[in-house]
């Protein structure tokens, strides 16, 4: 079985996947976003990895800060070179002045669409810990990536708790399919949240959550134990994966609306 | 007029306002267009052939920018490339002129481009070429500088839009389902929807019609390309314009509507016509957040523009570049990220550059250590902490090595020795070719391979030598050793901490002296055949209070005793002791793994003192003082003793000698009044140094001590002092 044993095999992380992004397509849950499954060829010794990986491309976020301009060097120097730009030769009586056009929406200086970020989201399988991994980026519309310190502002977790620093949950990791550094969720702990979800599901959750989580989970005890019934297995590994979506993807801003769980 | 141009909810015969597209470009478009600079493109500046991404509007909250990705450039397939995720997007044609400097970007005749590809709208709107591929109304041009020194691009967008001769008005705008019912709006989308999926064009159609039967509802609503216009015109029914509308507002449609209604107006004379605005919600086109726009437009006379308004350029470089026909004005720059008419600018530094990547990594390594285990673990200080190392051999390839591991960036290899032949083997920062022709200069050669291991360290090479008490100085030679003593003290100024990593016990004289007299940390290690030693010197002399008082190792007041340097053990002045020594004795004779394991432990103890509330004022800690170290990185004893045959290692502590020969205040208070005449005699005068401590006095009265105790018992043994 495709689980062979332990918490998730490969292909079977493919079929949580094309659930997941069914049941999100189905609710609209990313407003117009949707994912999709790529696959890459695999080069060698890329064997033990997934088939492919699921995509959320340019999910728009906004942030309450503007830019961070003080702190960046690099954006403040940009900011420096437009300005000196700025003065362009003055254009014909054939082009017009864009600012007197009567017929085109001026840009604002509150458009929203200036603190507009894009995030790049992927859900990887990690072969080590059996877990689906969600690595993201996060850029503005010229391009440029945000730095660590730049989305340190940016991510809810950072702005709601004070506690909660980036970094405890956060780290930059080689994209095992991009081979690129990518941001990426700390898979070490994932297995041990989805086994006390799933307890929590199931009605054995013990009051002692603390417990739980320092016990290793008893292998296979989630996805093999629940491999019933054809539509059974669909909602378990449905149930997995938004479980999981709904812990990592708050974390970064990306919340599941609560009718994505009816399709359970 | 003014008054009929308020910008507000356009009510009746209102000014239709569009919304400008906005561009947004893939790091990956700007990497390809770094790589094409280099190696196909060069110095030519030839405008080429882009392919811009677009979709519906799929977000309330945003509207959908025009993108580029990697793909965009990359036109050398027939078939267009995959495009990102997501169902298959619009295209759009772009010209891309990048200039070869800033000055051509700042120059650049932007005027010139943007009246071809408006020339070239116009032609095909009036050609008929348009309507046929509708996607020739949404060119657009882009001119860009791609600073590649910098990672940096500068560009500028233009989405050319024709300007009618009278605005367009809107006599209504609301969304589709409310102008036509639900049910009438669900099968314009219907119809819309498989008219585009049985689409097999490689690019998608971005306008097209919808026909809706008139009084005879028992037809179908049928969708069809633009050309069926006038044949639609004759059946019984009303032809609606649909078009693909990035734009998310609820009362405006978006910028490329603007091209498909000047061509309804100058091609089909139309004077009202209906739109779609269609836009998605959940990949399928959606009756409540598309629009519907009741349009009026105004008369476009097949005259118009003529050709007066039109001024014929001052400088027609080619003839055949003069237009054919007349074209409208046209609008559609860009607006910077600050809102303002001008070009934007990128860094992708971070991004693109292999040595800020490397930085990158290499801080966020460390970063990870204070997350996940030591919270007071200070980074930027260590990164900004300069690090002098006298000595490149062993123990300076070992300590620089470490140095880096722990994210210092400023690092000096001082040495007056080349590689030889049997260094690279123990010297980790050296290989094989260093050795050869004579061999290079250590530190020269140490330096860089700090940059080439990582190239964000500030890395130099010093060949210089230190001068040493013992070793005769003639006169002829007294100028140039001065000019090394000068020039080692401009770099222990420059430092913060000084490693003396030197293979003899005298050439580490000097720089204790410096050291105490500067106030900088000292670390010293040393290497025996299986022991090491590894102790950080007490702190310096401040030059403003009193020298003597505070300067001895008698606590004088609260505060712990000054602790000793490399030389408070002796009781004789540092000699030269390679002159009695065969060539085997001065060759370094220890057992390799003893540097590695001493570099390390001199590094580790001085990022401990380095966190040490006191620094370097820091009392010894010692194996006792384990349950509560005031560093948060542990101990900080004075000095590390280990062997490697009994694999053992003691933290040992000892105060300040009064009479050091090396940082006593008698030595400081010299080299203060006279650092010539200090160096010149301890380098000439074997007994100076003794003399000058008082420890020719305290030998004479240990002497006459001893001969008075000699009387007393005559069968004591002498030679066992």
């Amino acid at each position: 079985m495709e689980t062979d044993g332990t918490l998730l095999g490969p292909s079977t992380f493919e079929e949580c996947c094309a659930l997941f992004a069914e049941a999100w397509e189905n609710t609209n849950a990313g407003d117009g976003s949707v994912w999709s499954w790529l696959t890459p060829s695999r080069r060698n010794g890329e064997e033990h990895l997934a088939a492919g990986f699921l995509v959320l491309e340019r999910f728009p976020i906004f942030s309450s800060q503007t830019d961070g301009a003080n702190r960046d060097e690099s954006l403040s120097w940009e900011r420096e070179q437009e300005g000196l730009l700025e003065e362009y030769p003055p254009l014909s009586s054939r082009t017009l002045q864009e600012d007197s056009a009567v017929d085109a929406l001026a840009a604002s200086a509150h458009d929203p669409q200036r603190s507009l970020k894009f995030l790049d989201l992927h859900i990887v399988y990690s072969p080590s810990y059996r877990v689906p991994v969600l690595y993201l980026r996060c850029y503005r519309s010229d391009g440029k990536e945000l730095s660590w310190d730049d989305f340190d502002g940016i991510l809810p977790s950072k702005q709601e708790k004070k506690s909660q620093t980036l970094e405890t949950f956060m780290s930059q990791e080689e994209h095992p399919h991009l081979r690129r550094p990518w941001f990426a969720i700390h898979p070490c702990q994932t297995a041990e949240l989805l086994c006390l979800m799933h307890q929590q599901a199931e009605g054995n959750f013990t009051n002692n959550a603390q417990e739980l989580l320092s016990t290793s989970c008893p292998q296979s005890s989630y996805i093999s134990s629940h491999k019933t019934a054809v539509g059974n297995r669909r909602s378990t590994l449905l149930r997995y994966m938004l479980g999981w979506f709904s812990v990592v993807g708050a974390a970064v801003g990306v919340k599941l609306p609560l009718e994505v769980f009816r399709q359970i | 007029m003014a008054s009929t141009t308020s910008t507000t909810a356009p009510g009746a015969e209102g000014v239709l306002q569009f919304q400008p597209l906005q561009s947004t470009v893939d790091s990956t478009f700007w990497m390809e267009l770094a790589n094409n600079k280099l190696e196909k493109y060069r110095l030519s500046e030839e405008p080429c052939t882009l392919q811009g991404y677009y979709t519906p509007a799929r977000s309330s909250a945003v509207s959908a920018p025009l993108q580029l990705t990697s793909t965009s450039l990359a036109l050398d397939g027939d078939a267009p490339s995959a495009a990102p995720g997501g169902p298959q997007p619009y295209i759009a044609w772009g010209s891309l002129y990048n200039v070869n400097t800033l000055d051509r970007f700042k120059s650049f005749d932007r005027e010139r481009i943007m009246a071809k590809a408006s020339e070239e709208i116009w032609c095909d709107i009036r050609s008929g070429a348009a309507c046929a591929n509708p996607a020739l109304l949404n060119r657009f041009v882009v001119y860009t500088f791609a600073d590649l020194k910098r990672y940096s691009f500068y560009y500028w967008f233009a989405f050319p839009a024709l300007v009618p001769p009278a605005p367009m008005r809107a006599a209504q705008i609301g969304s589709l389902d409310a102008a036509l019912g639900a049910d009438l709006a669900a099968a314009v989308v219907q119809a819309s929807e498989s008219w585009r999926g049985a689409c097999t064009d490689a690019t998608p159609a971005p306008a097209w019609l919808v026909w809706l039967p008139g009084t005879n509802r028992s037809s179908e609503i049928t969708a069809s390309p633009l050309t069926d216009w006038a044949a639609l015109q004759e059946r019984d029914g009303e032809v609606i314009l649909a078009f693909c509308d990035p734009c998310n507002l609820p009362s405006n449609p978006g910028w490329p509507l603007r091209n498909l209604l000047l061509l309804a107006a100058a091609q089909w004379g139309s004077r009202a016509v209906r739109v779609v605005c269609a836009r998605e919600k959940a990949g399928r086109l959606d009756p409540t957040f598309s629009l519907m726009v009741d349009a009026v437009l105004p008369e476009v006379p097949a005259a118009w523009p003529a050709a007066a308004d039109h001024p014929p350029s001052q400088e027609v470089e080619d003839p055949a570049a003069v237009p054919a026909m007349a074209v409208p004005k046209t609008l559609g720059w860009e607006v910077n990220a600050r809102g303002r008419m001008g070009p934007r600018c990128v860094d992708l530094g971070p991004t693109m550059d292999p040595t800020q990547l490397a930085t990158q990594a290499v801080d966020l390594n460390l970063k990870l250590m204070r997350w996940r285990v030591l919270p007071e673990l200070n980074t930027e200080m260590l990164a900004a902490t300069k690090c002098l190392l006298l000595g490149s051999g062993t123990l300076g390839c070992a300590v620089a090595r470490t140095l880096q591991g722990w994210g210092f960036r400023h690092i000096t290899m001082v040495d007056n020795g080349k590689v030889s032949y049997s260094n690279p083997v123990r010297q980790s920062l050296f290989e094989f070719e260093d050795c050869k022709n004579g061999g290079r200069p250590k530190a020269e050669a140490a330096a860089e391979r700090l940059k080439a291991i990582f190239p964000g360290v500030k890395a130099a090479g010093e060949q210089l030598h230190i001068p040493m008490p013992g070793h005769n100085v003639s006169p002829q030679e007294e100028g140039a050793v001065m000019r090394d003593v000068a020039r080692l003290e401009e770099l222990v100024l420059e430092h913060d901490a000084v490693f003396m990593l030197m293979d003899t016990r005298e050439s580490r004289w000097l720089p204790t002296v410096l050291c105490a007299h500067h106030e900088k940390i000292g670390i010293n290690c040393a290497l025996g055949f299986d022991g090491y030693v590894v102790m950080r010197h007490g702190h310096g002399l401040s030059k403003s209070t009193d020298d003597v008082a505070e300067g001895v190792g008698e606590a004088s007041c609260s505060s712990a005793p000054r602790l000793g340097c490399y030389f408070c053990n002796d009781v004789v002045a540092p000699i030269d002791s390679t002159r009695d020594r065969t060539l085997d004795q001065q060759c370094t004779v220890t057992r390799p793994g003893l540097a590695p394991i001493a570099g390390a432990l001199a590094v580790e103890l001085l990022v401990t003192l380095l966190h040490h509330p006191q620094g370097d004022k820091a009392a010894a800690d010692t194996a006792s003082s384990e349950a509560s170290p005031e560093s948060p990185l542990g101990l900080v004893p004075h000095q590390i003793r280990g062997s490697i045959a009994h694999l053992n290692q003691l933290l040992i502590h000892g105060p300040a000698f009064k009479q050091c020969t090396a940082c006593s205040p008698q030595v400081v208070q010299e080299w203060r009044t006279d650092s010539q005449r200090l160096v010149m005699r301890a380098c000439n005068e074997p007994k100076y140094l003794e003399d000058l401590t008082g420890l020719t006095a305290m030998h004479t009265e240990v002497d006459s001590a001893m001969e008075a105790w000699g009387d007393e018992d005559e069968n004591s043994d002498e030679d066992d002092f």
